[in-house]
């Protein structure tokens, strides 16, 4: 792979959805995801990087996410823009559930540790605030205990419900 | 930054909806997260919960016993924001919780472990529980126990851990100490209420901390120890707060040390040694009058910090004169040079023109930029004028 090959493309890439969608995105921007930074350190760059486990809309998603926290050209981010973008944060994971478990799967595939960090945060502050009965009803979780083994259970734990 | 997204097959798009329903049945649920995700929820949860919720499906049940933080912590907060008694049968299931979340404990290393509670008749078991987390090579460890009801010691392997970068105790007993004390990795450690009984163990104590960088004594009793050599070669920041003692001498040698704070009553004696590097200190003195002991102790305090830049001197109890504790005759004339100070702040004395306290002190402040005076409640406007 030569440099002066690479250094024409004007440092963008293109990634592909499951769906097939393709988005064009800054080389830089799209190293955020450290998967994505080793395929083109690997030489993918001329070619459209394929992301099998995202459909579009996720991957658009992702993509946003990407932009806002692609690192600062001109050397260290100030503190305000560092305020900023946690704002911006806080609302990007403010999705319905689907959506950020769709978010918390695709960090977890394009190894973003700030994304995963961020939504499974976001996890865990919903499963704070709600009971064991409402977070199956949330999340869709099929209870598989039987009453008697739950209650079992729940008596060596008791000390977590009081 | 410029992104273009091009949607190329809409019609694939509608295909691909109807697939995430199907999906969104099958599949889609927070209970099938691959498990090495759903550990990454529960880290961000307090320990009570993250168990708790393992009650959700039997695909949770023991996702908690590899958590990196635990924390067990008995007491609730009352609205004046003081501890709340404990009832003796809420206390029984706390016991079994941690008993239980630490026998299930898989082999996973501890990063943070936390317990507050009353140890009562129950001393033993407190031992097993800070043991588990030295063996699970715990790196902060913050252990605040209450309501001894005998005799207590502490895990002896905990004086010797490679693992451990940050200690907090606060218990209001008496420190047993083991012969071979050694932190290597310490980086921070606060030390609040202990009880020190044994002089050379005490010593011993304070020599092995090779690599702490903070250090704070918080109400802490010396009890009839004389001496103690608090020597750490990484110090670079001590703060020390007392209520009562009997006259111990604590010297302190710190070559890095930049910051030192004291609070207190002058009830002991405290002198930094080797200070060269010392930019800030804060001295709070807490007395209504100070007798020729306590006077001492303060020159000597003062004669450690003669390097500093930033001084800032208070007293606690408002109106004291600032000669009544800087006085003396015979003492006076000992007072440092302080040759790089450059900003000295007084905070709640009763200052007069002729303060002769202050009139030293500022012959002996050749560098001196800026001198303040925080809540002064009488001060001389011509003495404003001179000063300035």
């Amino acid at each position: 792979m030569s440099s002066t090959l690479c250094c024409s493309f004007a440092k963008n890439v293109t990634l592909r959805s499951s769906d097939g969608q393709t988005f064009e995105v800054e080389e830089a921007a799209a190293q955020v995801s450290q998967t994505i930074k080793r395929m083109i350190e690997d030489g993918c760059t001329g070619s459209v990087i394929p992301v099998p486990n995202l459909t579009g809309p996720v991957l658009a998603l992702v993509i946003e996410y990407f932009k806002k926290h692609s690192p600062p050209s001109d050397g260290c981010p100030t503190a305000l823009l560092e305020m900023e973008i946690k704002d911006w944060d806080a609302k990007f994971v403010a999705v319905d559930n689907d959506t950020l478990l769709d978010l918390t799967l695709a960090a977890h595939y394009l190894e973003i540790q700030g994304l995963l960090d961020l939504t499974c945060h976001r996890v865990a502050d919903i499963l704070n605030d709600n009971s064991v009965e409402k977070i199956r009803e949330i999340f869709h979780i099929k209870n598989d205990f039987t009453p008697e083994e739950e209650a079992e259970e729940r008596s060596k734990i008791q000390w977590a419900f009081e | 930054m410029e992104t273009t997204s091009v949607i190329q097959k809409p019609q694939q798009k509608k295909q691909k909806l109807n697939e995430e329903e199907d999906i969104d049945e099958n599949s889609k649920s927070l209970g099938n997260l691959p498990q090495e995700i759903l550990r990454h929820i529960l880290s961000f949860l307090p320990t009570k919960d993250a168990v708790r919720i393992s009650l959700v499906s039997k695909r949770w049940e023991y996702l908690w016993a590899s958590i990196p933080n635990l924390d067990f912590n008995v007491y609730r907060i009352s609205r004046n924001k003081t501890r709340k008694r404990t009832p003796l049968f809420e206390r029984t299931l706390f016991m079994n919780f941690v008993d239980r979340v630490l026998c299930l404990r898989d082999s996973s290393d501890i990063k943070r472990f936390t317990l507050c509670c009353d140890v009562l008749h129950d001393a033993s078991r407190v031992h097993t529980w800070i043991s588990a987390a030295i063996k699970h090579n715990v790196q902060e460890l913050h252990i605040d126990l209450e309501n001894f009801k005998g005799e207590f010691s502490l895990p002896y392997c905990l004086f010797t851990s490679r693992t451990l970068t940050s200690l907090h105790l606060r218990m209001r007993c008496i420190l047993n100490l083991p012969t071979t004390i050694w932190f290597s990795n310490l980086k921070i450690l606060t030390i609040q209420n202990v009880r020190f009984s044994d002089e050379c163990l005490t010593q011993q104590f304070f020599s092995g901390l090779p690599v702490v960088e903070k250090l704070r004594l918080q109400y802490c009793r010396w009890g009839s120890l004389k001496v103690v050599r608090i020597s750490a070669p990484n110090l670079n920041f001590l703060s020390i707060q007392e209520y009562e003692g009997e006259g111990c001498q604590v010297m302190i040698f710190g070559v890095c040390l930049k910051e030192f704070h004291y609070s207190g009553r002058l009830f002991n004696e405290y002198c930094l040694y080797e200070s060269i590097k010392l930019e800030k200190a804060e001295i709070s003195i807490c007395c209504f009058n100070a007798s020729e002991q306590k006077v001492h102790r303060m020159y000597n305090l003062l004669t450690g910090l003669s390097n500093v830049e930033f001084l800032r001197l208070s007293s606690l109890v408002l109106r004291l004169k600032l000669r009544v504790l800087i006085r003396g005759a015979e003492l006076l004339p000992h007072l440092p040079m302080f040759n790089n100070l450059k900003n000295l702040s007084l905070d709640g004395f009763s200052v007069d023109l002729d303060d002769e306290a202050l009139l030293k002190i500022l012959q002996r402040t050749p560098c001196l930029e800026n001198l303040e005076f925080l809540s002064v409640t009488s001060l001389d406007l011509d003495a404003q004028c001179l000063l300035s």
